[in-house]
């Protein structure tokens, strides 16, 4: 089976630190044993809807071996090996990921402003045109205002926080949870908004449409 | 307490890195402490040290601890269960 993986810098497993070997010129890596016979311990790869779950510095398409196994947001091979790395997944286009699930967050906390008859602080996040502005306006937001749409600006501007500091992954992560807070405390929400981040990221990388890999 | 299948904070995952790295967490649990490393960088850090530090402390032994050191350790472990700090 076709599935994805991310790795750390040199093809290199995020957790267990074990490198990959690399494919070649003539085609896929050779494959990677699990470390030993536990069926958690085998070779774990996702498919596309639980990309955001994995973020890492690099993006691989594997194959994973007979038997197969589903775990939480992961599939688990006997074995695995590195078919093709997706080149578009790099620090910039990371970035470019983190700053539309800003984008993201910022029309979940405009649409809580209307929802309690903010319109004019609305507006005002709907003008932003930068992540700088952005930042200000929802540190504003969410000093001035109370409640819901306080707590949500309050996410919003850490969200851009993290983003403008470098950390793309982690400013993914606390949109997500802004999906949560919106949903007065829904914790279901949050593996939501991660799947929808994930098919948004699949369309910028050009993955699979198909929504079963 | 764990709400989220999907989620764990940064404090549970300090109570659970000993168990992570002597791979003793069942399976559902290893999964959300290494989702939480995917987005979290200091935690990355923290896992590294306490992975470094299990390392040294396995090369050490007791003959190799310099004079004096295993009675000044003993002497700060019983002082920390008195509530003194483990000053000696």
């Amino acid at each position: 089976m076709i599935a994805y993986k991310f790795l750390s810098a040199g093809a290199v497993a995020p957790f267990t630190r074990r490198p990959w070997p690399l494919p070649s010129p003539a085609g896929a890596g050779p494959w990677l044993d699990a470390p030993d016979d536990r069926p958690e311990h085998g070779v774990h790869a996702c498919r596309v809807r639980d990309l955001a779950f994995w973020l890492d510095s690099e993006l691989w398409r594997v194959e994973l071996d007979d038997p197969l196994r589903d775990g939480q947001r992961q599939i688990i091979g006997s074995r695995g090996r590195l078919v093709e790395r997706i080149s578009r997944w790099d620090e910039s286009s990371a970035r470019g990921f983190a700053e539309a699930c800003a984008w993201r967050a910022r029309d979940r906390s405009v649409a809580a402003l209307r929802g309690s008859a903010f319109d004019q602080d609305a507006a005002l996040l709907v003008g932003c045109s930068s992540l700088s502005e952005l930042r200000s306006v929802s540190n504003g937001i969410s000093t001035r205002s109370c409640g819901l749409p306080a707590a949500l600006a309050g996410y919003l501007a850490e969200t851009v926080d993290f983003l403008l500091a470098g950390d793309s992954a982690c400013s993914t992560y606390i949109s997500a949870r802004s999906a949560v807070v919106a949903e007065r405390g829904d914790e279901d929400a949050f593996g939501e908004e991660r799947e929808e981040q994930s098919w948004a990221l699949a369309e910028r990388l050009g993955l699979s449409p198909q929504r079963d890999v | 307490m764990i709400v989220n299948s999907d989620d764990l904070s940064c404090q549970e995952l300090v109570e659970l890195v000993t168990d992570y790295i002597e791979d003793r967490l069942p399976a559902s649990l290893r999964t959300r402490f290494e989702m939480h490393l995917s987005y979290c960088e200091p935690c990355r850090i923290y896992l590294a040290q306490m992975r470094e530090t299990v390392t040294l402390a396995g090369r050490l032994s007791e003959e190799a601890l310099p004079a004096g050191a295993k009675e000044a350790l003993l002497a700060a472990f019983r002082g920390l269960h008195r509530g003194d700090g483990g000053q000696p």
